[in-house]
């Protein structure tokens, strides 16, 4: 028997609450002293049964003020907006956004200042009125086109073609009427 | 509680005070009265608590108000916890020290309110001496003064007249005669749920 007497068992000089761990290593203890094995959950629950007779396991004060400050209060908080974890995240990426279309905007609109300057410049000196000399221009009528519906389209080439053709024999007569004494 | 219906309407409403009014009132009752017992371990009879109060939040909304009072549907929402738990936790675990089931207070004899839960832990103090009665002087000693009275082991080894080694030989045997003696007397302690 005395070899068991060393191990753990609920302490004399304290209030034993009925889940002590030392209740069941009392009972282990016993249990070995009969040359037993095996679970002693049926007898635990018997001490447990008997000590809640006596006096139930108590929630103390301060183990209930923690568990509904630390554990359900802020669970059922509602947290004010600038709180709100996913706003940390969507805040930051809009205003990046914001500030990413303000660059790219600015940029874009200063390559068009320069390339209507320097339309206006290669223009302006011969006053050829050519508008196919102007990249910008020539580019904006290929977009122009290009939008415009199939039926549109054709119907411009057929006018186009039509014009200059016009032209062209307006130019012969001018030419042959130039060649004449 | 005082004024229960209207701190009921108030927290179902979304009043945390209000909420915590009830918290405070019932908390400890479920936890010595209902969790502890069916589950054998304050760790997961805390974690159970928490969760019987978050649900509980969640749910006033629905509960309906009638003369029992709010503690028979929260402790209905605590068992829940806890019988989740076991069944999450398995067989093994859920024999380990839990009392539930000695308890027999079940069908009409369900506690309504904090008070009628004392009044049925007289009642198994009661069952449990006529038990007692039934066993061997020295196995009903000892469980009288080590588990009821609360005495030391050097006292209780000295009342019995054995060396305090010999006591826990002793105790073990005393509660398997218990169990023994409490099947025959229909005071359940059955170890499963």
């Amino acid at each position: 028997m005395s070899s068991h007497n060393a191990k753990p068992t609920p302490d004399s000089e304290r209030t034993e609450s009925i889940l002590d761990p030392a209740w069941e290593d009392a009972l282990r203890a016993g249990q070995a002293e009969e040359g037993e094995a095996g679970s002693v959950d049926a007898e635990l629950a018997v001490i447990h049964l008997l000590r809640h007779a006596r006096a139930p396991e108590p929630l103390d004060p301060a183990a209930l003020d923690r568990l509904w400050s630390s554990e359900i209060a802020p669970q059922i908080t509602p947290l004010p907006f600038w709180r709100r974890r996913w706003l940390w995240g969507v805040v930051p990426a809009a205003a990046t956004a914001a500030l990413l279309i303000v660059v790219l905007r600015g940029d874009s609109d200063e390559k068009s200042l320069v390339a209507d300057s320097s339309t206006a410049a290669a223009a302006a000196p011969g006053d050829t009125r050519i508008a196919a000399a102007a990249p910008s221009s020539a580019r904006a009528l290929e977009q122009q086109f290009a939008q415009l519906e199939g039926d549109a389209r054709r119907d411009l080439g057929v006018r186009v073609d039509r014009g200059r053709g016009v032209m062209r024999s307006q130019l012969l007569a001018v030419a042959s009427a130039g060649d004449k004494p | 509680m005082p004024e229960e219906q209207a701190v009921v309407a108030r927290a179902a409403s979304g009043d945390r005070r209000a909420f915590e009014q009830i918290y405070r009132a019932y908390a400890p009752t479920l936890f010595s009265y209902v969790l502890v017992p069916m589950l054998g371990d304050r760790d997961d009879a805390h974690d159970c608590l928490r969760e019987t109060f978050l649900a509980a939040y969640r749910h006033l909304a629905t509960f309906t108000w009638h003369e029992g009072g709010l503690y028979p549907w929260l402790k209905t929402l605590a068992k829940n916890k806890a019988r989740d738990l076991l069944r999450a936790s398995g067989r093994r675990q859920r024999l380990r020290g839990a009392f539930e089931e000695h308890l027999g207070t079940a069908g009409s004899n369900e506690p309504k309110n904090p008070a009628e839960e004392e009044l049925q832990r007289g009642a198994l103090r009661v069952r449990i001496e006529s038990v007692l009665e039934e066993l061997n002087p020295r196995y009903a000693q000892v469980l009288r003064l080590r588990l009821l009275e609360d005495r030391s082991r050097e006292e209780c080894a000295a009342a019995l007249e054995v060396k305090v080694g010999t006591l826990d030989v002793l105790l073990f045997r005393a509660c398997k005669s218990f169990r023994a003696a409490a099947d025959k007397r229909g005071l359940e302690v059955v170890t499963e749920l």
